[in-house]
């Protein structure tokens, strides 16, 4: 009995023994999931188990009481991707704007502000360090507070961003948990409140993202290791082939007029160094600066955050980023003479979209089209008066320093004559599962510390680093009643410079990149300048010279991130600009539907699809001509047929363009690759990551496709052609050749030996990856036509950059406007309202923005008599 | 027979009790008192309230409206294959040991009581 008693006592130890490890595996969480007793819990509403999306399709009545104020709100949820808010105060509209994004894509604030604050590790763990280290030293929230401070605590735009942020937390705190969005109860993360601040931040984000650059780092190494000669052929300060700029001097000469910067420049030399500062410890601090941009900036890969996460947790969490690839916009006046606008931004196309379509109705107010989540108001869309889209203007607002540093003077840097200690700036970065982390940045006069290698100190100056309001910029659109009104909120607008193309009822059309242009006395602002003062910002670029065009004699405008101005243009504003086919094709489709006379609503919807790449129209004629005279085998002869009968549309059933698409890929890289070898640019200085460096988007962005192009057309002897590693004189056709042969090869064994049956279509493929980078919830690939040099762009192999809005505007008839945009209103996978825009927009559809048959408010300043 | 068939659906009707209301980590405490009570033997007691306390947990989950669509969600984004398969499973089973293991305790406790 004594051994039964002893044995039921080992049996009691080990199962309470057991009972503990049980409780423990519940409520121990495990690398930075939630723990599992949480995240499994079956209660109504508390674990994933009892998740419930938000209300469907449909509309609703309802009064907002906020402070005793009261308003009556009508809120339409339609399956166009589109959330419409009718209210008869405005405070109750931009509250429920908040409310209602907040509602449908919580996850997606609080991931956005996390990034762009740089708390993500505290969200997702140790893997995002290095993100939140690069935002933090952009000094995203300093920055935000900043702008907040200056902000005018009486102006509309303040209480336009208080109602926003009082509904963001409105549904924060009335959330029930059924309502956490999933992945926040996978993670164990509370949403926390929102503030103003927040909005400034994300703002940070964007802007860094459509004008943050580090091609000046790289570009220090070609001019260090390229004489000259070689700079002036390879890295001309001017494209050299075709172009169409977008504020030609023909069409605006005022701006060509006076003094500028450019005389004073020297961009085809490496600029001086500061005393005591060595080339060899400058080129490791460059590399070490290069590291850290390419390492953590979401602007130069395809995904903000894409690290697989460290430790046992089986998953990636990415956070699919705000990348711009390129865009398109232009008016034009119609053939029946109204103003015409057609806008389409290249960003990440993801699900949940970065977009979100609102329709905003109350007094003074009914604007249409789409939003950034955490922005009040309207980003790109219309009004009853005004339509406006946007491309990225690209010119260069970074510029980077190596200042001049003492052994005598730890922590301090010469400027302007003096010593000066840097500003230090102590962060602490909370890490989730590893505790808190300390982060120091450091600024100085002309720009935060990016790199410090045995102090030779890097610093960049970009104008997002001082407060900027590009938000009062956008509300200013939404109620703009004309041109002066647009011109005035335009003036907000600094950082992210874009071309904002511009119609109105009046018939006046235009397009304008207004901002802030840095203007430096001398240098090369194209590599790494000295720190010490004489080579810093002296101002920027007086409006009256900032390049607009308006009412064009030609009768349209466009941009697609070509460049801006013709030769001659007197002050600096970049050089590495997109290839501008794009462009080409824009202009030539524009100039032909004129001379037809149909320049219209439905002509401007199939510009919009156009998937003709008009590079085919420089490089196919002298490939075809170079393979009259090649040795080729069947396979070869099969494939030069598809493409002498190509017609250049890189369609999905189309094998010729799966031969152009590698060849040209081939081309580029058996000419360019040989020389930059041969001057030592290696990896660590950037090789095959910046696109002057042959980077993965070297045939649509930068110099080199455009010398190709023109060596190809004007110089197809040019000693460029030559092998200078092996010493072998090659010339155009000889290289062509070589890279039609290699494409042979490698699509023979990828895709079979019948040239016919290589379509585009099986190797090219459109995909909405997850906004939060898991790949389960990404919705695609499809097959997708078009490439990275077509109006309907696609870039890459497998594209999730593309057209992520598409708007087409005749403000004769605005109600009449039509636009789509990927995805749906919801970030949550379980709703059809996560994906049910994308088929419309892949099959190049679209949705009329008013809709017939929406409640009587929604048609306010457009039918008159109706009240919101 | 009697007392387990009893046990079984007792300690059913509990789980799903306090899986609806979200304390499905006290799932033990229903459990031992009826190992207790019922006079069980311990392993018996532990597979009968460990079976029929990851059942009141079935229940409890499949009651939600978007219980297996909300689980499927889970496992794309923790990466686990096999759908909402693998987050119930795991659920089932952590269910499973709580309340079994609290039967056993309970049996084997009245056990020591009656030695």
């Amino acid at each position: 009995m004594g051994k039964s008693r002893k044995s039921l006592i080992i049996e009691l130890m080990v199962s309470i023994i057991g009972l503990v490890i049980v409780l423990l595996v519940m409520y121990t969480p495990i690398s930075i999931l939630a723990p599992l007793g949480n995240m499994l819990n079956p209660g109504m509403g508390i674990g994933v188990w009892g998740s419930a999306p938000p209300p469907g399709i449909g509309c609703s009545n309802s009064t907002v009481i906020l402070n005793s104020s009261k308003a009556q709100v009508i809120v339409c949820i339609t399956s166009d991707g589109f959330i419409r808010i009718a209210s008869n105060e405005d405070w109750a509209l931009f509250y429920e704007q908040g409310y209602l994004t907040a509602e449908y894509r919580l996850a997606q604030l609080m991931f956005m502000r996390a990034m762009a604050e740089g708390n993500l590790s505290s969200i997702v763990g140790p893997s995002m360090i290095q993100s939140d280290e690069f935002y933090r030293t952009l000094e995203t929230t300093i920055t935000a507070q900043e702008t907040l401070n200056q902000l005018n605590k009486s102006s509309a735009v303040y209480r336009d961003l208080y109602y926003y942020t009082l509904g963001v937390n409105s549904y924060i705190k009335s959330m029930p948990a059924s309502r956490v969005p999933i992945v926040f109860k996978v993670l164990g993360y509370a949403p926390t409140p929102w503030s103003i601040r927040d909005t400034f931040a994300v703002q940070q984000l964007l802007t860094w993202s459509l004008s943050g650059t580090d091609d000046p780092l790289a570009f220090t190494f070609a001019l260090e290791n390229m004489p000259r000669q070689a700079i002036e052929s390879l890295y001309p300060a001017y494209p050299p082939s075709i172009q169409f700029p977008i504020y030609p001097r023909t069409l605006n000469p005022s701006i060509y007029i006076g003094p500028g910067n450019l005389v004073n420049l020297s961009l085809y030399s490496m600029n001086p160094l500061p005393p005591g500062i060595s080339l060899p410890l400058l080129n490791k601090a460059i590399e070490e600066a290069i590291a850290f941009f390419q390492g953590s900036d979401p602007a130069y890969s395809d995904s903000i955050v894409s690290k697989v996460l460290q430790g046992f947790n089986p998953f990636s969490h990415v956070v699919i980023g705000l990348t711009d690839a390129g865009s398109n916009n232009w008016v034009a006046n119609s053939t029946q003479g109204g103003a015409l606008l057609a806008n389409d931004p290249h960003l990440t196309t993801t699900v949940p979209s970065i977009w979100l379509g609102f329709q905003l109705v109350a007094p003074g107010i009914n604007v249409v089209g789409v939003d950034f989540p955490g922005t009040p108001g309207v980003i790109l869309g219309h009004n009853p008066y005004i339509a406006w889209g946007a491309t990225d203007a690209e010119p260069q607002v970074c510029y980077f320093y190596v200042e001049e540093t003492s052994p005598r003077h730890p922590g301090e840097y010469f400027h302007n004559g003096s010593w000066i200690p840097f500003t230090v700036i102590h962060e602490v970065i909370n890490v989730k599962g590893s505790g808190e982390i300390r982060y120091t940045v450091e600024r100085a006069a002309n720009g935060v510390v990016v790199s410090n290698y045995s102090n030779v100190v890097i610093v960049m100056d970009w104008t997002g680093l001082y407060p900027n309001d590009e938000v009062a910029a956008f509300l200013g659109f939404d109620t703009a009643k004309n041109l002066t009104e647009f011109l005035s909120s335009l003036s907000n607008f600094a950082v992210g410079i874009q071309n904002f193309a511009y119609a109105d009822d009046k018939g006046n059309f235009g397009i304008f990149a207004y901002g802030l242009y840095p203007v430096i006395a001398m240098g090369n602002p194209r590599a790494v300048l000295p720190g010490y003062g004489n080579y810093d910002w002296i101002g920027f670029i007086p409006r009256s010279k900032q390049p607009f065009v308006l009412n064009p004699y030609t009768g349209f405008a466009a941009s697609a991130n070509q460049v801006p101005v013709s030769p001659g243009y007197p002050y600096y504003v970049g050089w590495s600009y997109e290839s501008g086919f794009r462009a080409d094709e824009i202009n030539t489709d524009l100039s032909r539907f004129r001379e037809e006379g149909n320049l219209s609503m439905s002509s401007m919807e199939a510009m919009q699809l156009d998937i003709h790449d008009y590079s085919t129209n420089i490089f196919l004629p002298p490939l075809l001509s170079a393979l009259i005279h090649g040795n080729t085998s069947p396979v070869g002869r099969e494939a030069i047929k598809l493409l002498s009968e190509w017609n250049g549309n890189f369609s999905i059933n189309s094998s010729a363009a799966t031969i152009y698409y590698y060849w040209l890929n081939y081309y580029l890289n058996d000419t360019f690759l040989p020389w930059l070898t041969y001057y030592n640019i290696t990896p660590a200085e950037g090789l095959g990551q910046f696109s002057f460096f042959l980077g993965p988007d070297s045939d649509y962005h930068g110099q080199l496709i455009l010398d190709l192009a023109n060596w190809t057309v004007n110089y197809p002897d040019s000693p460029w052609f030559n092998d200078p590693l092996t010493g072998e004189a090659r010339n155009a056709d000889y290289v062509m050749l070589l890279a039609f042969n290699q494409t042979m090869n490698y699509l023979s064994k990828l895709l079979g030996p019948n040239p016919s049956t290589w379509m585009w279509g099986r190797l090219h493929k459109r995909l909405l990856a997850s906004f939060f980078g898991l790949s389960g919830l990404s919705i695609g690939p499809f097959p997708s036509p078009g490439d990275s040099n077509t109006i309907n762009a696609a870039y890459g192999l497998t594209a999730t950059l593309g057209p992520s809005w598409r708007l087409v505007v005749d403000m004769a008839n605005p109600l009449n406007a039509v636009g789509v945009y990927p995805g749906g209103i919801s970030e949550h996978p379980l709703m059809p309202l996560y994906n049910d825009t994308t088929a419309y927009w892949l099959l190049g559809k679209y949705y009329t923005l008013i809709p017939t048959g929406l409640p009587e408010a929604f048609y306010y300043l457009y039918i008159p008599g109706v009240k919101p | 027979m009697r007392n387990t068939l009893l046990a079984f659906i007792i300690n059913a009707i509990l789980s799903l009790a306090l899986s609806l209301l979200g304390y499905w980590e006290l799932l033990f405490a229903p459990a031992a008192i009826l190992g207790f009570l019922l006079h069980l033997r311990p392993r018996t007691s532990l597979w009968v309230t460990g079976s029929s306390g990851a059942l009141g947990v079935l229940i409890s989950i499949l009651a939600l409206p978007y219980a297996l669509q909300n689980g499927e969600i889970t496992a794309l984004i923790m990466g686990l294959p096999g759908g909402a398969a693998a987050p119930l499973l795991i659920t089932l089973l952590l269910a499973l040991l709580n309340s079994g293991i609290g039967g056993a305790l309970g049996a084997i406790i009245a056990r020591l009581a009656a030695s």
